[in-house]
């Protein structure tokens, strides 16, 4: 169900409030797309560190990978990498088996507006299976960044003589 | 039995309850929050009950140098490291936040380390869960030995196909493997009974009626002033035994039950990144209910006390599945930090705690 209002009340007071509040609500997040912007840069620029520390880390890595216990769990991450794709890519052939089996159901309308319903239903289930196909995907590099900072930053810190 | 008999708010009672032989238990981030308040308030407990937790600022495990600020490092450490590692070696490091528990509780803002020795912990994690995995709950075992915590006051199972929830024998409940709201599945036992018979030893069967009260509280004058970083319902509940109603109990033990995210009573679904306010809440109060911590909790004297956080997704706190903060989301100030003493859900907590001990 809508969280959105769905009918204007007549009355002309119930009008007014309504356009007052969308004014105020206007000019309160007159500054939100700067807002907005900044957000983005940073995160952005968050990524971007991880990027670049984690180019940094690699490559003093590349030095150890003839270590077969680094050699093992650089080999472990990878496969849990391809265990997670692996994963998505069926969620991804069972959420479109599902839109598949409502399209077949749209034929059992009996209205115009239950088949414009079904049809609603279908096209908002379509975009939330791209969309948490999407996250979850953004999630998995963003998870592959943290955890190979971390284990490669442990990995680093044990050449360190121990203070 | 209803959840409140009369339909009446109350103000939480006093009991005379005992000041240090009390417990905690919780799932998920009731469990993260189960093991900060052990540690923060360790004088008050004699054990704690961790489903699918993990380890004291768990999300203070990486900071990577550079432009990531600290809170996003937190959050990033609780999705990557605290609940999803991609492997056992990306998990939480032990020895690491071993270390961290000792400084600050030598900064003087958590309880004294030793208090742990003797207390008694009930460790659990499904071999199915996707939501915190195994790897990490292994960790809180490990953290806890570093500790003091002696092996054999530990129980810790993995061996249970379960997934991320709490045990019951409730038929109606979701099926032993699945990872799914309301997290509460059959797996044929009463976990919460495992909890508290390893915390407490030999105890009673449970009642078959409840013969006790369940009252319904007002949480926000534990607030005061930290409501708006508190994430906390306005509503609590607490089970109180029929004898102990009756005050012939001489200091019952107190239990708290922390439930998980998407379990308070007040829980709202976020569709498309708006509570879905028009709808009633899906589980209502189903952890406080239907768990078996009040069948116990009746025949053996025990006040259960359900503190309930709920969602909150305002720019400022970030926490639109109603979970216990574990990450930092209600950090007021650098002196009260969220796992802190002072911290405001702990302090709020504690505080209902103390009333019930007054």
């Amino acid at each position: 169900m809508s969280k959105f209002p769905i009918s204007v009340g007549s009355n002309s007071i119930e009008k007014k409030e309504g356009v007052v509040a969308a004014t105020m609500a206007l000019a309160s997040n007159t500054m939100a797309p700067l807002a907005h912007a900044m957000t983005a840069q940073r995160l952005v620029q968050k990524d971007a560190t991880h990027l670049v520390n984690n180019g940094a880390m690699t490559m003093a890595l590349a030095a150890k990978l003839w270590d077969p216990v680094v050699w093992s769990e650089w080999t472990q991450l990878q496969a849990a990498i391809v265990q997670r794709l692996y994963t998505q890519n069926q969620d991804w052939h069972k959420g479109c088996a599902i839109l598949v089996e409502d399209y077949g159901q749209l034929r059992q309308a009996n209205t115009m507006s239950k088949l414009m319903e079904k049809q609603g239903n279908l096209i908002s289930q379509s975009a939330a299976l791209m969309t948490s196909q999407t996250t979850n995907f953004v999630a998995l590099l963003e998870n592959v960044d943290v955890d190979f900072g971390y284990w490669a930053s442990q990995k680093l810190q044990q050449d360190q003589p121990a203070r | 039995m209803v959840a409140n008999a009369n339909g009446k708010i109350v103000q939480l009672g006093s009991y005379k309850a005992s000041k240090q032989d009390n417990s905690i238990s919780g799932l998920s981030s009731g469990a993260f929050m189960t093991v900060q308040l052990h540690l923060a308030r360790s004088a008050s407990f004699a054990g704690a009950g961790i489903i699918a937790g993990g380890p004291f600022r768990c999300a203070e495990t990486y900071q990577p140098s550079g432009l990531v600020t600290p809170e996003d490092s937190r959050i990033e450490n609780s999705l990557y490291i605290c609940m999803n590692p991609l492997t056992p070696q990306t998990g939480p490091d032990a020895r690491r936040l071993v270390a961290m528990a000792r400084d600050t509780a030598e900064a003087g803002l958590i309880d004294d380390i030793a208090n742990l020795a003797d207390d008694r912990l009930y460790i659990f994690t499904g071999s199915e869960d996707d939501v915190v995995y195994s790897d990490v709950v292994a960790r809180t075992r490990q953290f806890y030995e570093m500790l003091g915590v002696p092996q054999q006051n530990i129980t810790y199972r993995d061996d249970l196909p379960a997934g991320h929830s709490i045990i019951t024998d409730n038929p109606e409940d979701s099926d032993l493997e699945l990872n799914q709201p309301p997290y509460i599945n059959n797996g044929g036992f009463m976990q919460s009974h495992d909890i508290l018979r390893h915390i407490y030893g030999d105890l009673k069967a449970p009642a078959e009626q409840l013969t006790g009260k369940l009252l319904c509280f007002d949480q926000r004058e534990f607030l005061g002033t930290d409501a708006p970083w508190a994430s906390m319902s306005h509503y609590g509940y607490a089970y109180i035994p029929s004898r102990v109603l009756a005050g012939s109990v001489k200091e019952p033990r107190v239990h708290i039950a922390l439930h998980g995210c998407k379990q308070g009573y007040n829980y709202t679904d976020y569709v498309n990144g708006r509570a879905d306010t028009a709808n009633q809440p899906p589980y209502g109060n189903r952890y406080i209910t239907t768990t078996g911590y009040n069948h116990i909790a009746e025949s053996n004297d025990i006040i259960v006390l359900y503190p309930q956080a709920e969602g909150t997704d305002n720019g400022q706190i970030q926490n639109p599945d109603g979970c216990w903060d574990w990450w930092g989301y209600s950090n007021k100030d650098e002196n009260s930090p969220y796992y802190s003493r002072d911290a405001v859900q702990i302090k709020a907590i504690h505080a209902m705690l103390d009333r019930l001990c007054a």
